[in-house]
């Protein structure tokens, strides 16, 4: 790696150059976090020896409140990209982060997005957040910027409306649909309600729930929607139950609410058959909640990431999730780092920049209108000028929360629901 | 070198030429140093500016904490994005329709709050803004929820969508109109009012100020403003969705108010340049930033408690200080108007008859009637908590009558609002000054005009002919007002730093600027040196000479016997005689219950 | 309707009081709203789930680490934010800016340290969360003795503004000056209080624990019900925080059973306002002095 066994601070080698990955670790262990372009432009002028870096954006909040929850959705990419230098970067030119904090503001995306476009960047990871989405792509598709943001709604994946974005996650379209007809055909559940968050992803998981059970004939019994700093559940799981459901549509999307109504459904022994989001998969749940009340809880997930009697996950999730390992922050939520969709992004973008061995965006743009086939971490991705989702409906599919103690899961996969 | 600081800082043009210089180099900093993002910040810079600026209005002048203008931004925003999106209406019409959408709102939210003190309303307006963000994702058919509204276009302007540079110099126009127009509001009638209902509520009510009304307008104002700058946050972020009007939105634009410097002109502009500086010169910090942000604010306000423009105000003054050169504005020049007197008032009779009042359990008055004839003057006296302020304070509104009858003029007050009794030529003093102690002795008694002034808030904005004839017609009526009452020196000094015995005399002027037809004066000697009660006793005299009716309450004696036509006494809340002073002060009823005042009584008479 | 609403009202009511109870300590002789009351809550809920459940303390112990833990914080905020814009002009407003700091700065400090994720707190021992039927109403043990602490801590409270101590906390509320003259010490006090309102803050945040979860989302959604409760109840008065608290969380229990939540929210509103508008200053709050 350097050529020499001794260990200088910082990455800084005998010979006097850096080190560069060295130099990113040591900063990052110092809790730097991605330094300023200008220290990195430092670095790559000290390394005389090396290309230019491909600088990527890095869109996510690294102040406030969500800064924690946030940072771990980033985790995929950070793999990615470590892996990516490790086989000698992108055409030869190893990934480098400009990391922008949006704060998880709506408002600060233009700014921020803006800047990254000045600094000359035209890859983006991120922002997080379907608000957060539409106004980042507000300004990176008029100025042709490729993106891959955190967010499932459906029209995020429309090629027609956002040429330029691409969607490396199943849609809220998908996980709504799948969720339902869990329940209708395997469940054959007679009553089945919904329990939503009032946030843009539970209104538009609940629509695509219910047209799915619209077109098998079904209606729910009971919607019931809640506001995300409600005092308690109860009231809204009573409902549910007095309403006689037999099966429950779960569009709960943090853990405290999950918490909530499962504890609700415990104080009020009734466990229906739940199918949900894949919110629901994180460790935390086990602490607050009794195993009892997640027997039959069910979240929406990759069909890549899971285990059944017959299949187990390939030897590159198997290899994902040993990595995820070695990050303590993504103790317990393990299926969050492995569900976001900048790991699968920033490989796709190795692949196809290097097919067409060049970085220009709207070379890159229509080749990555024709990726068919590419087995990513999440699934096989295919994509079309019209469609950016990368996941198919077949490769969603349900698997079992409690699974999750099981020490198959490794903290990362879970068991397909039967 | 000193004499050449001393020539720069003295002149006024300087500011006028240091103002002009800074927005020439923000209108063409475009054009030399402008990229993209730095257009972005300082084109959505302004667009908050505008915000604080409107806020400023009503939180830093009109005293009133509204917590809920991010939502006020919001409707404006949607107003006008839907109207841009869904309706494909243009942008100018869009904005006027924001501005609307959001005045109309604005008056929505202040009209319960107007009822509530300082801290409820803000509840209030707070709650009205989590309401209308619920609504903004609830009313779905026509916000689109929480998908929000996307594609908004780019303003045009002769049929040309205006690029990013040509947004900029709209903000960039706009915000300075704004401070133009709150400038020009802030020195007409309606901004000494709202100065005056933060400051001294019950001055303002004396003054003929309506305190709901003028909330109401500053409401109302503030919300348009909001509104537009609604308009323009929406065309220039092009997609908004209600996660964009949170209740951090609005206390954002309290926290710009306050630290730029509630209540300064320029308050809300250098609050808003340095909340969206510090975080970019601090963009290498990361993740502490926000920390150290927080650390920055609290040591600046420890520092700076009224804000960064009120501490260079500070600095400014002491420097001056230092140059030797005054921090007191010179007199106004009030040009040809000012060679004419006083003109005569006709004053108005006032009769009180079986007037009655509780206080708890406690009769403060039981049955008290009296009669002064136009163009008189009578005086109120009696023992300490015998009833005469009382009396005063339900003449003039202040206290509800239990029983009983008043008319001025011989029309009934009964059941007025105080600001009413104002209008129907009531002035009046108060036993202790009520002055607004941070504005110069003129302001406090060009207040005094706001009922003499017709002119609407309109006109005062534009500065029409006809609103700046009409204040500097005020201008010059306060002044000979204070030459009346010998204050003239002192006009452009803060009301606060006079003596307690010169505010009175200015609070007396004050309330002859509003031409009082009856003028209601509590205990107007108390305090006042022997030359000044010598002036007090010329002013009153020379009051009645003009033709205004003086009822005065007072213990002094001495001035009763000398400028009173008549005298009413009061005892626990009764009349114990009443008649002319001679008469009444050799009552033998009335010397017993002044006991100790009888020496007065004899060396007056 | 459903009687179950009650209990998840009063339960609701009861720490939404608890909140209110927190501002109002604070505010009585300071005139000071702590806009860092929110993240003093979760403060308290973060430290006492943090030594509960990872340090393995046992609930009193924890409680009582917490709420030393917050109230030390909380007078530190008082000598920095607090008593020196009150001693520079004791009307200004310059601590609306320096509470915002402080709640700046604690809530980007909980995300350094803390995870994302929520930390568990079990009720004590022998309560549980666990529900049962009570007069036809689904209730928990733990349900009702927060209910009962509550009102045990208003009335505790209220008792001790009668004392001689407690009176003197009023006198500073009202005039600051004429206190002074009086020979209380109003920075005393205002460094009493905000030691105390940190503790209750800090029980507060402990006692929603076992039913909301300590996460660092927890002082926000408390906060503003908090701030209503204590409006509507008359600012400074413990007994209309906790009706107000009482009304607002059946409002919104009963909000939950049959409207959306945008309505829910304006439903709670709609009658925070007229009982604003019956009464201006609040449920038990009296009409300032006379003004002339």
């Amino acid at each position: 790696m350097t050529g020499s066994n001794r260990r200088y601070p910082f990455g800084i080698r005998s010979d006097g150059s850096i080190d560069r990955r060295a130099f990113l670790q040591a900063a990052g262990r110092l809790g730097v976090g991605a330094l300023g372009a200008s220290s990195l432009g430092l670095a790559a002028g000290v390394a005389r020896a090396d290309v230019e870096p491909f600088k990527i954006g890095w869109v996510r909040p690294t102040t406030g409140r969500l800064a924690s929850s946030f940072s771990v959705l980033y985790i995929g990419g950070l793999i990615a990209i470590d892996e990516i230098n490790k086989a000698g970067g992108i055409l030869g030119r190893p990934i480098v982060r400009q990391e922008e904090d949006d704060e998880a503001s709506p408002a600060k995306e233009p700014a921020v997005i803006k800047k990254l476009q000045e600094a000359g960047l035209t890859y983006i990871a991120g922002p997080t957040g379907s608000s957060q989405a539409l106004s980042s792509l507000a300004t990176t598709t008029p100025a042709k910027i490729i993106s891959a943001t955190y967010a499932n709604g459906a029209e995020m994946g429309d090629g027609k409306k956002y040429p330029y974005h691409y969607q490396c996650t199943f849609n809220t379209d998908q996980q709504g649909e799948v969720a339902a007809r869990y329940l209708v055909d395997t469940i054959k559940a007679k009553k089945i309600g919904i329990l939503q968050e009032n946030t843009a992803f539970g209104e538009q998981a609940t629509a695509a729930s219910r047209a799915t059970l619209k077109k098998a004939g079904v209606e729910p019994v009971r919607i019931e929607v809640y506001p995300l700093n409600a005092p308690d559940l109860n009231t809204y799981v009573g409902n549910l139950r007095k309403a006689g459901c037999d099966g429950l549509i779960a569009w709960i999307a943090n853990i405290p609410n999950a918490a909530m109504a499962f504890n609700a459904m415990n104080a009020q022994k009734w466990f229906p058959a739940i199918t949900g989001h894949n919110g629901l998969f994180l460790d935390a749940l086990f602490d607050l909640v009794p195993d009892e009340a997640l027997k039959n809880v069910y979240g929406t997930m990759y069909r890549s990431l899971m285990w059944s009697d017959g299949e187990s996950p390939g030897p590159r999730q198997v290899e994902f999730a040993k990595k995820v390992v070695a990050y303590p922050e993504a103790k317990g939520s393990g299926t969050t780092v492995a569900n976001s969709p900048y790991y699968d992004f920033l490989h796709i973008l190795k692949m196809v920049i290097e097919g067409e061995k060049t970085f220009d965006t709207d070379k890159v743009k229509r080749a990555l209108d024709n990726v068919r086939g590419y087995k990513g971490l999440l699934g096989t991705v295919n994509f079309t000028p019209e469609n950016h989702t990368a996941i198919a409906i077949e490769d969603v599919a349900l698997a079992s929360v409690a699974s999750g103690k099981d020490p198959k899961s490794l903290g990362v996969f879970r068991e397909r629901a039967k | 070198m000193r004499d050449t600081v001393r020539r720069l800082v003295d002149s006024p043009a300087n500011g006028w030429r240091l103002l002009l210089a800074l927005a020439a180099i923000l209108y063409v900093a475009p054009l030399l140093v402008g990229t993209e993002y730095r257009l972005f910040v300082a084109t959505q810079m302004g667009v908050y500016v505008m915000v604080a600026i409107g806020l400023n209005l009503l939180n830093g002048y009109g005293g009133q904490v509204s917590l809920g203008h991010g939502a006020l931004v919001g409707i404006g925003a949607y107003a006008a994005a839907l109207a841009m999106v869904d309706a494909q209406w243009s942008f100018w019409p869009a904005a006027a329709l924001a501005m609307a959408a959001a005045a109309v709102v604005g008056a929505m939210m202040a009209l319960p709050a107007l009822r509530l003190s300082t801290w409820y309303f803000a509840l209030v307006t707070l709650g009205f803004a989590q309401v209308m963000e619920g609504l903004m994702t609830e009313w779905r058919e026509l916000t689109h929820g929480f998908a929000g509204v996307v594609g908004i276009p780019q303003p045009a302007l002769l049929g040309y969508a205006l690029p990013s540079t040509g947004l900029y110099w709209l903000v960039l126009t706009l915000d300075l109109l704004a401070v133009a127009a709150v400038a020009s509001l802030l020195r007409s009638r309606f901004g000494r009012a709202l100065i005056a209902v933060r400051d001294n509520p019950v001055a303002a009510t004396a003054s003929g100020v309506s305190m709901v009304w003028i909330k109401m307008f500053a409401f109302v104002v503030s919300a348009a403003i909001a509104g537009l700058a609604g308009a323009l946050f929406a065309v220039q972020k092009t997609v908004i969705t209600p996660e964009d009007f949170t209740a951090e939105f609005s206390i954002f634009f309290l926290l710009v108010v306050v630290l730029g410097g509630a209540g300064r002109l320029w308050g809300p502009v250098v609050g808003a340049l340095v909340f969206f500086l510090v975080p970019e010169l601090l963009a290498a910090l990361q993740s502490w930033r926000l920390l150290i942000y927080g650390a920055a604010l609290l040591v600046l306000m420890l520092y700076a408690p009224h804000g960064l423009v009120g501490a260079v105000e500070a600095g400014w003054k002491r420097l001056r200080a230092r140059l030797g050169l005054s921090n007191i504005a010179p007199l106004p020049v009030t040009g040809a108007q000012q060679d004419g007197g006083i003109r005569p008032i006709d004053g108005v009779a006032l009769s009180v008859r079986g007037v009655e009042k509780r206080f708890g359990g406690v009769a403060a008055l039981a049955g008290v009637s009296l009669e002064v004839a136009p163009g008189t003057s009578h005086a109120i006296v009696g023992p300490n908590g015998s009833g005469k302020t009382t009396l005063l304070n339900m003449i003039s509104g202040f206290y509800p009558v239990d029983a009983g009858a008043i008319a001025v003029g011989g029309r009934s007050v009964i059941g007025l609002a105080p600001h009413r009794i104002a209008h129907r030529g009531v002035g009046r003093t108060f036993q202790t000054p009520r002055m607004m102690p941070d504005l110069t002795v003129l302001d406090n008694i060009l207040l005094g005009a706001f009922m003499a002034e017709t002119q609407g808030a309109l006109a005062a904005t534009l500065r029409l002919p006809a609103a700046r004839r009409e204040q500097a017609q005020s201008l010059a009526e306060a002044m000979r007002y204070l030459d009346f009452v010998g204050l003239r020196e002192r006009a452009m000094e803060p009301a606060g730093e006079l003596p307690h015995g010169q505010q009175r005399l200015a609070e007396i002027a004050r309330a002859l600027v509003g031409r009082p037809r009856l003028l209601l004066l509590d205990e107007p000697a108390a305090g006042l040196s022997l030359d000044e009660l010598d002036r007090l006793g010329e002013l009153i005299s020379a009051i009645r000479g003009l033709g205004t009716t003086v009822v005065i309450v007072e213990h002094h004696l001495e001035l009763v016997a000398n400028i009173c036509s008549s005298v009413t006494v009061l005892e626990r809340g009764a009349v114990l005689a009443s008649g002319t002073p001679a008469e009444v002060f050799s009552n033998e009823a009335v010397i017993s219950a002044y006991m100790g005042a009888h020496v007065r009584i004899e060396a007056a008479s | 309707m459903d009687l179950d609403l009650i209990p998840a009202g009063l339960t609701a009511g009861s720490l939404y009081a608890l909140v209110a109870m927190g501002f109002n300590i604070l505010y009585r002789p300071t005139n000071v709203f702590n806009f860092a009351q929110g993240d003093l809550v979760m403060l308290g809920a973060m430290v006492g789930a943090s030594v509960m459940a990872l340090a393995g303390l046992p609930w009193l112990a924890g409680a009582a680490a917490a709420m030393l833990c917050v109230a030390v914080l909380a007078l530190v905020e008082e000598r920095v934010a607090v008593a020196p814009v009150l001693k520079r002009s004791a009307h200004g407003h310059s601590w609306v800016i320096t509470t915002l700091a402080i709640s700046m700065i604690i809530g980007n400090l909980v995300g350094r340290i803390w995870g994302p994720d929520p930390i568990a707190v079990k009720p004590p021992a022998p309560l549980s969360t666990e529900t049962f039927y009570l007069l036809g109403m689904a209730v928990s043990s733990y349900q009702l003795a927060l209910i009962a602490v509550t009102l045990l801590l208003v009335f505790g409270v209220e008792g001790f503004y009668r004392t001689r101590s407690g009176k003197a906390v009023m006198a500073v509320a009202e005039d600051r000056d004429a206190a002074l003259l009086r020979g209380i010490d109003p920075d005393r006090l205002s460094r009493w209080s905000f030691f105390l309102g940190g503790a209750v803050a800090a029980l507060t945040g402990i006692l929603a624990a076992p039913l909301l979860y300590a996460s660092t989302g927890l002082g926000p959604s408390l906060l503003l019900k908090g701030f209503a409760a204590a409006a509507v109840g008359g600012i400074g008065n413990n007994r209309g925080a906790l009706l107000a608290g009482y009304i607002i969380g059946m409002a919104e229990a009963v909000g939950a059973a049959v409207l959306s939540p945008g309505y829910q929210l304006a439903m709670v509103f709609a009658v925070m306002l007229v009982i604003l508008l019956i009464r201006p200053h609040g449920l038990f709050g009296s009409a300032e002095a006379r003004t002339v």
